[in-house]
């Protein structure tokens, strides 16, 4: 019997596009291949009768994988994969590569083509992290210390590379920071430059904390208006909170306190 | 009227928000653009909302009136000139710091400025066309502006407004000309409509001068150009207004043309209107029949509905014991984007012998119940608009049928995962020929018993390794 064939990937977009490249290219059979996405704080069962390989980051297979889907596929399918490798299922390695395996072979419509387990599986991810980055382009909240807006959230997946370029875009006369807090990353947009993705260290953790919970002067104002906007004889408490989850509110002004 | 002359900030907004809130659109959708470098500002399409109050409704701009202080005697109208509260005013640099800040902040998506009648009614538009200009010209701000016309305003004022606003709207206040005249004694049904002519006049203009970028068309005018591509000779309603004088191919509707000012188009998120719902007594049917008439005769964007409440306890309206008529417009919604995005007709969901909604089954599977012998459609062949009448079926599931089943075939399983409904749909569609099991005793009782104790059905079928087929039978579908 031939052995299963493990590729394992860091989890980074270029980390795990490595891996396809290599996979895609070994020719071992796709039924044998398997992606696993390494992660810090997991340590991954080894199974028997397997072969592992470990994958180092390299930009330049990464860049070929995504050429060749781009040209091949279509850029939408790549926008599609870009989206499972920023969400927070420990097996998206797998099911990407698996998914553009099918993909090359159908062409620019897979998308369409619900009724494929591994097209089922990358259009439910899509929809959950395109949801999710929405519900933080309504909900996340700047706050503003020496002329910085920051803004601190608590993600399921790594939206910060989706939702940046919308504020880069609409407050492009602004310096800010929003930092994702579970993934220790931020995106950063001066006001005079453009905006780039940045780990953020312990220290720096907790400085943002800080000042994103210093009072502005403007929460305030916004409570009066959140409160005075609603109507008392259309309570609907349950309505409220399906609209807006409770968990999204750790961080939002108006539900603070 | 006790007039506050010193109110600060935080009083003003808490009063002017308070009085506001009745206006129902919160909506920030129906125009795409993006920021200028160096102004501050974009807008999407779809909308953003940004927080959800305590009634669960939307909030997506900062919803205010200028002032409200007020003439007219609305009766149904918190700010009517008869009643003892406080009343103040902002300035329009307070409006424009207020916005810009929250807007900096991700509170909100731009502005609704609304008011009452302060002198006139051009005195009024002029202030808040004041505060619009030095929104947009002095503080730069490129997002979602939401303007209310006031009734009276005269038309070069009107026109202003939707040179500076992204979205207009008039209230048509009450659904029949004789209500608004009980109710609403200072407001005529002309007054209301010449307005809401001229500005659909002005968008079609600026559709025409500057493409999409001037406004694109309501989901109305999609569906029906949609179907009428299919089926020609459709019918349209009855005309329920009397159509207000300016030609439709009057040739300037637009005067201001500078560049500074049409960059944006003309109202390019289109216009909307709201009404009164239970204050006046009108049937479900002659309140959707009016709407159709203003989808079909103004192009309106969206037409809200408001539950009436009584907050005058004034002895000539009504106050329902069991609170606001909620459920009612709920269905009301619901048959509103059966209008806009589905296909139907007012006609069609109600009739002079059933004039209201049915209040325990939603207007569509009401629709379909009393129309089986329409059904069961196949999934795998139906078209497009015979898909979108199936309950549990909607604009997003229908179009992810159509694209899916081109790469294969379709079957239950899938449905789930295209957004499908299946405890509603199951009943009046087949997979390759098939029907779900359990769903095969159609009839109207039956069914009517089954999505009203909703979930029975699924529940006992719930894995999805344990759905089964049964061929269909030729008489299951004949009524008895």
């Amino acid at each position: 019997m031939k052995p299963v064939r493990v590729y394992r990937c860091p989890d980074t977009i270029d980390g795990i596009m490595t891996g396809i490249y290599e996979a895609g290219i070994s020719r071992y059979g796709h039924d044998y291949i398997r992606l696993e996405v390494i992660s810090p704080d997991c340590v991954s069962e080894m199974q028997l009768f397997s072969e592992y390989i470990e994958i180092i980051e390299d930009a330049k297979k990464a860049a070929l994988a995504a050429d060749s889907i781009i040209k091949k596929i279509s850029s939408a399918v790549y926008i599609s994969i870009i989206h499972v490798l920023l969400s927070d299922k420990s097996d998206k390695a797998d099911i990407a590569y698996h998914f553009l395996v099918y993909a090359f072979h159908i062409g620019p419509g897979v998308m369409s083509a619900l009724q494929v387990p591994w097209v089922k599986q990358v259009f439910e991810i899509n929809r959950a992290v395109g949801n999710e980055s929405h519900f933080f382009r309504e909900f996340l909240r700047f706050s503003q210390t020496d002329g910085i807006y920051i803004s601190v959230i608590e993600p399921k997946n790594h939206v910060i590379p989706l939702i940046t370029p919308h504020f880069a875009d609409r407050l492009n006369t602004e310096s800010f920071i929003i930092y994702d807090k579970i993934h220790m990353e931020a995106g950063i947009h001066p006001a005079s430059g453009d905006w780039y993705i940045r780990h953020i260290l312990p220290e720096e953790s907790l400085q943002l904390e800080k000042m994103y919970n210093n009072d502005d002067g403007l929460a305030s104002l916004w409570k009066t208006f959140f409160d005075a906007i609603a109507i008392k004889e259309r309570a609907n408490p349950s309505l409220q909170r399906n609209m807006c989850p409770i968990h999204f509110r750790k961080h939002m002004t108006e539900f603070k306190d | 009227m006790v007039i506050i002359e010193n109110a600060n900030i935080d009083d003003k907004l808490k009063i002017l928000a308070d009085s506001a809130k009745y206006d129902v659109a919160c909506t920030s959708s129906g125009v795409e653009r993006k920021a200028e470098k160096g102004s501050m500002g974009s807008t999407s399409a779809c909308g953003i909302c940004h927080s959800f109050a305590a009634d669960g409704r939307c909030i997506s701009l900062l919803k205010i009136l200028y002032t409200n202080e007020c003439i007219y005697n609305c009766k149904y109208c918190i700010n009517r000139v008869t009643n003892d509260i406080p009343r103040v005013s902002f300035t329009p640099e307070e409006i424009c710091s207020l916005t810009m800040e929250f807007y900096k902040r991700n509170y909100i998506e731009g502005l609704f400025l609304s008011s009452g009648i302060l002198h006139t009614p051009d005195y009024t538009m002029e202030l808040m066309i004041q505060t619009l200009k030095m929104l947009r010209e002095d503080y730069h701000f490129g997002g979602y502006i939401h303007c209310k016309t006031i009734p009276g305003a005269s038309s070069e004022l009107v026109e202003l407004a939707g040179w500076y606003a992204d979205r207009m709207s008039i209230n048509l206040e009450l659904p029949t000309a004789d209500g608004l005249k009980r109710l609403a004694p200072n407001k005529s049904r002309n007054a209301i409509l010449n307005p809401m002519r001229q500005i659909q006049l002005g968008i079609d203009q600026s559709r025409r001068l500057l493409g999409m970028k001037g406004g694109n068309y309501s989901a109305y005018s999609y569906t029906r150009d949609r179907l009428a591509k299919k089926e020609p000779h459709l019918t349209s309603s009855k005309v329920l207004f009397d159509m207000p004088k300016i030609a439709p191919s009057s040739p300037a509707v637009l005067h201001r043309q500078s560049d500074s000012l049409t960059k944006r188009g003309f109202a390019p998120a289109g216009q909307s209107t709201q009404m009164i719902i239970g204050a006046s007594g009108e049937t479900d049917f002659e309140i959707m029949s009016v709407t159709e008439a203003l989808y079909q005769k103004f192009d309106l964007k969206r037409v809200f509905y408001s539950a009436f409440i009584n907050v005058n306890n004034d002895d000539e309206l009504p106050s329902p014991a069991d609170g606001p008529p909620l459920a009612r417009e709920h269905r009301l919604y619901q048959a509103d984007w059966l209008l806009r995005y589905y296909g139907f007709s007012a006609s069609e969901l109600l009739s002079d012998k059933r004039p209201n909604f049915n209040p325990f089954l939603d207007p569509k599977c009401d629709w379909a119940l009393g129309h089986l012998e329409d059904f069961p459609v196949e999934i795998n062949r139906a078209d497009y608009d015979t898909l979108l009448r199936v309950p549990g079926i909607g604009v997003k599931s229908a179009g992810r049928i159509i694209k899916a089943r081109r790469m294969g075939k379709v079957g239950f399983n899938d449905l789930k995962n295209m957004g499908v409904v299946l405890r509603r749909a199951v009943y009046f569609i087949t997979c390759g020929g098939k029907m779900f099991s359990n769903a095969l005793h159609i009839d109207e009782d039956f069914i009517t018993k089954q999505l009203i104790n909703k979930d029975t059905l699924l529940r006992n079928n719930t894995s999805e390794s344990s759905i089964t087929y049964k061929q269909m039978h030729l008489f299951d579908f004949i009524p008895q």
